[in-house]
């Protein structure tokens, strides 16, 4: 009966269902971004109402704004969170001693377990007007307090600054495991010819790291919508909502909080159209410059 | 062979059980139907019923809830009490954070599971949908049949109790009721502050000015007050901002000084519901609230900490003045006296504003609904139960909960009397069984309460279980003057100033245009005022606002809410 490749792909058989039935029949639902959904009419009872979601969301005056800050926020969060971690990683990678490496590596992996309900609690606490910062770190600089989180330059940059602080300790470790990778005979053969530890940064180590940072930006593309909801949504106020309302801060409280089922899918949508053509373009670039490929 | 074949048989078993706990979970839901007992078991009448009666709900709940060792929601001393005094089994179809109750709730609908027979819902949204749903009794008949006369009474007193759950002239669910004028605000004070700068408490805004002011540039013992007011503007995170509208720091009552309380429906001018917000009025109190944060009399961090925030300003004795409910006496009590045992602190009237009156927001009294399915065999169960609550509420002398539930739970014996200061239990924690009831807190008359703390202000001493119970919630050394216990004079002043308290008058689920439009009006709102106030915009912004808020729906949101005012009015 069944071939030796046939009992392998039987075994497969559980795992496509399951992706099947959790992330390919759910799309059905995206029909309600076209309804006036009604939980207790269903997909099938419910009013078709077309384009109406998406009109009523694009024709907010402050939609443009929402996803202006939304792409802001986003890119500069992919950017950092991409950045940082390779610089880290690298300078990680030149230290030694072996305790001390791993001590460190775990501290700045901590936080990113931490939730941000409590890290948004502490971080209002931190900059508030009578927080450590306006009390105790500016004044000895001989600088006046600052209203941190009542303004919208600051809020971004404060939300940008914390997540890359929360999170760079995770992706450090994907950037150690490459660097764990590469060959040592190609740091022996550039030591024979003479190269110093700058020198071999930059022509062994980066070049090595080049694929694995390609990997991970191209999939970061995917979130250029996702500005981080939980982390805005406890940080935010009605002061910076200029700066800092983004699409999913915005779905939170037009869609789910109002019950309006059917425009909150619609922005998922949009969200999710956007997230695959930033991805597919980022895998095409990839491919055509950097002559890498994932699939 | 043999060995290829077992490997088969081992995987297709894997993808069967795999496929059978999957069909199981989603069978899970529907086998919570009720199970009616035979018809015409008039248990109704002989107050149990002969054969289990079964009645099937949610529970929703949050931190404050608190179990004994081995209790849970689903049985704890209040389920078998229920069992054992009327046969009722009370079932959860299960139990979930608070905060993840409506979604729940929304996607049993979206999937047709059967609703539980009884549910307690407070989200307004949610309840109008279930409303429209159809899938919910209209319980007025029932009510008429099977409400005990203590019951009828408790929801004849005014006809606004029902405003939520009245669709088409049809009661869609029992209100949940709280005490009255719960979080109608008064203004807190540390009255040692007041002594050592000598000075009175405040009659009008211009006298509060002084005060403050005298506050922030005296030193008083612990450094100046910085700031002396401590209210939040953040507003709950909702859909629609409620900043200015809190039940502790609370800052309703600077706009109430004008004449009108933001976010609230009322006849403010004329016979027609308009929006708080967009009164002229809101100008010059918007003026001022910018003056009070420039001089530092509120918090430059007023627009972004919440009221527990807030709060701790005042409970740390940086800020000597708060706007809060009468239970703000606990605060003062648990946090105030405890950080600084010399604090003292005295509820006052809220000051007269330049309309020459004060004004405040006041607290609608339904908090929620108990909501029945249509398919409920046994709305009599329910009523059941629900006179029974009415009884433990205010029970008579000599009944078995004249002191409480439980000893141990909500009340500890202390030298031979009952004692429910919570520093008084063995492990210093009381359990409240009402949290347990399908309303989530004691079914008492919305005044009784209220009356009861004034007849303790006029020195009459309790009387009843009740009385007796509320009388022991306030510590020994403290009544000795009725007249300074600040809960009872709390009472006593919300009383006094109950015509200062202004009312929303919609308290219907969002219409059609808030629901599409109402974010953006709202955001727009919560921008302006806070920009105001932070002097980030000038004050003539707030007539742009009114503009727009206007032109961009408001004006179709008034005639909506004006609609709903009237069919609701009308069926009197």
């Amino acid at each position: 009966m069944l071939g030796r490749k046939g009992i392998l792909y039987a075994m497969l058989l559980p795992g496509i269902l399951l992706t099947f039935i959790f992330h390919y029949m759910p799309m059905i639902g995206l029909v309600i971004s076209f309804q006036n959904f009604k939980p207790w009419l269903g997909i099938t009872g419910s009013e078709w109402v077309g384009w109406d979601n998406f009109r009523t969301v694009f024709q907010r005056d402050d939609s443009l704004q929402v996803i202006w800050n939304t792409l802001f926020i986003a890119c500069a969060k992919i950017i950092v969170n991409l950045v940082v971690p390779v610089v880290f990683a690298l300078l990680l990678n030149e230290v030694r001693q072996a305790r001390f490496k791993k001590t460190i590596q775990t501290l700045v992996y901590l936080p990113h377990f931490l939730s941000w309900v409590i890290l948004g609690g502490i971080v209002i606490d931190i900059l508030s007007s009578k927080g450590i910062v306006n009390t105790v770190i500016l004044p000895t600089f001989g600088i006046d307090p600052i209203l941190f989180m009542a303004d919208g330059n600051w809020f971004r940059f404060i939300v940008i600054a914390t997540d890359s602080w929360k999170e760079f300790g995770f992706a450090t470790i994907v950037f150690l495991a490459a660097l764990a990778g590469i060959d040592p005979s190609l740091y022996e053969a550039a030591e024979v010819d003479g190269a110093g530890r700058w020198k071999m940064t930059w022509h062994v180590t980066l070049p090595a790291l080049v694929p694995i940072v390609i990997v991970v930006a191209t999939l970061a593309m995917g979130n250029v919508l996702n500005a981080g909801f939980d982390q805005i949504f406890n940080l935010y106020n009605p002061l910076v909502y200029e700066k800092g309302d983004i699409i999913d801060t915005f779905v939170y409280r037009v869609g789910l909080l109002s019950s309006q089922f059917g425009l909150a899918t619609a922005i998922g949508l949009f969200k999710s159209l956007i997230g695959f053509i930033m991805i597919i373009s980022a895998y095409q670039l990839a491919s055509r410059f950097a002559n890498y490929r994932i699939f | 062979m043999r060995k290829k074949l077992s490997k088969a048989t081992a995987i297709l078993l894997i993808t069967t059980v795999a496929f059978s706990t999957l069909a199981a979970c989603s069978n899970g839901g529907s086998n919570s139907g009720n199970s009616p007992s035979e018809a015409g078991d008039n248990g109704f009448a002989k107050g149990k019923f002969d054969s289990p009666v079964t009645l099937t709900t949610i529970g929703c709940i949050n931190s404050s809830y608190k179990f004994k060792e081995g209790e849970s929601l689903e049985n704890n001393l209040h389920t078998q009490y229920m069992k054992e005094n009327l046969n009722i089994d009370i079932k959860y179809k299960y139990v979930t954070a608070a905060d993840q109750c409506s979604n729940k709730i929304r996607l049993d609908m979206a999937a047709n599971d059967p609703l539980p027979d009884v549910m307690s819902i407070a989200d307004p949204q949610l309840m109008a949908d279930l409303i429209d749903s159809g899938k919910m009794m209209d319980i007025s008949e029932a009510f008429e049949k099977y409400a005990s006369p203590e019951l009828k009474k408790m929801y004849s007193v005014d006809d606004s109790y029902w405003a939520q759950v009245v669709k088409d002239g049809k009661k869609y669910g029992i209100p949940v009721l709280a005490r009255a004028q719960q979080n109608d605000p008064l203004l807190w004070i540390r009255t040692d502050y007041l002594k050592k700068m000598n000075m009175e408490a405040p009659k009008t805004f211009d006298d509060l000015e002084k005060l403050m002011d005298a506050m922030v540039n005296t030193d008083l013992g612990k450094g100046k007050n910085n700031p002396p007011l401590a209210i939040s503007l953040k507003g709950n995170g909702g859909s629609l901002w409620d900043g200015p509208v809190s039940w502790r720091g609370d800052a309703s009552w600077i706009f109430g000084g004008f004449g009108v309380i933001p976010t609230y429906w009322n006849k403010w001018h004329g016979d027609q519901l308009e929006y708080g917000s967009i009164q002229p009025e809101m100008k010059d109190a918007l003026a001022l609230m910018a003056d009070w944060f420039k001089k530092g009399y509120i918090s430059p961090d007023v627009g972004l900490i919440d009221v527990g925030k807030s709060d701790e300003t005042f409970r740390t004795g940086q800020a000597g003045i708060t706007a809060g409910p009468v239970f703000t006496s606990t605060v003062v009590r648990n946090y105030v006296q405890k950080n600084d045992p010399n604090a003292t602190v005295s509820p006052f009237e809220i000051p007269a504003g330049p309309s020459g009156k004060a004004g405040r927001h006041f607290t609608p009294v339904p908090t929620g609904a108990l909501m029945v399915s249509k398919d409920y065999k046994h709305v009599d169960a329910l009523f059941l139960y629900l006179n029974k609550l009415v009884e433990i509420g205010n029970p008579a002398s000599g009944s078995e909960f004249e002191k409480g539930w439980k000893e141990g739970y909500d009340y500890v014996m202390k030298d031979g009397k009952v004692s429910k200061l919570e520093a008084d239990f063995p492990d210093k924690i009381a359990v409240n069984p009402s949290k347990y009831f399908l309303t989530g807190q004691p079914l008492i008359d919305t005044q009784l309460e209220f009356d009861t703390q004034m007849k303790f202000y006029n020195g009459e001493k309790p009387s009843t279980p009740y009385e007796q119970s509320l009388y022991d919630l306030i510590p020994e050394n403290e009544r000795q003057n009725p007249k300074t216990v600040n809960d009872w004079l709390g009472a006593k002043l919300v009383a006094d100033q109950k015509s200062a308290s202004i009312a929303n008058l919609f308290l219907g689920p969002q219409t059609e245009t808030m629901k599409s439009k109402g974010e953006a009006l709202s955001k727009m709102e919560s921008e302006t005022f806070l920009k105001i106030i932070y002097g980030k915009a000038p004050i003539d912004e707030f007539d742009t606002f009114v503009k727009n808020w206007k032109s961009m729906g408001g004006d179709k949101i008034t005639e909506e809410v004006n609609a709903w005012y009237e069919a609701v009015n009308s069926g009197k």
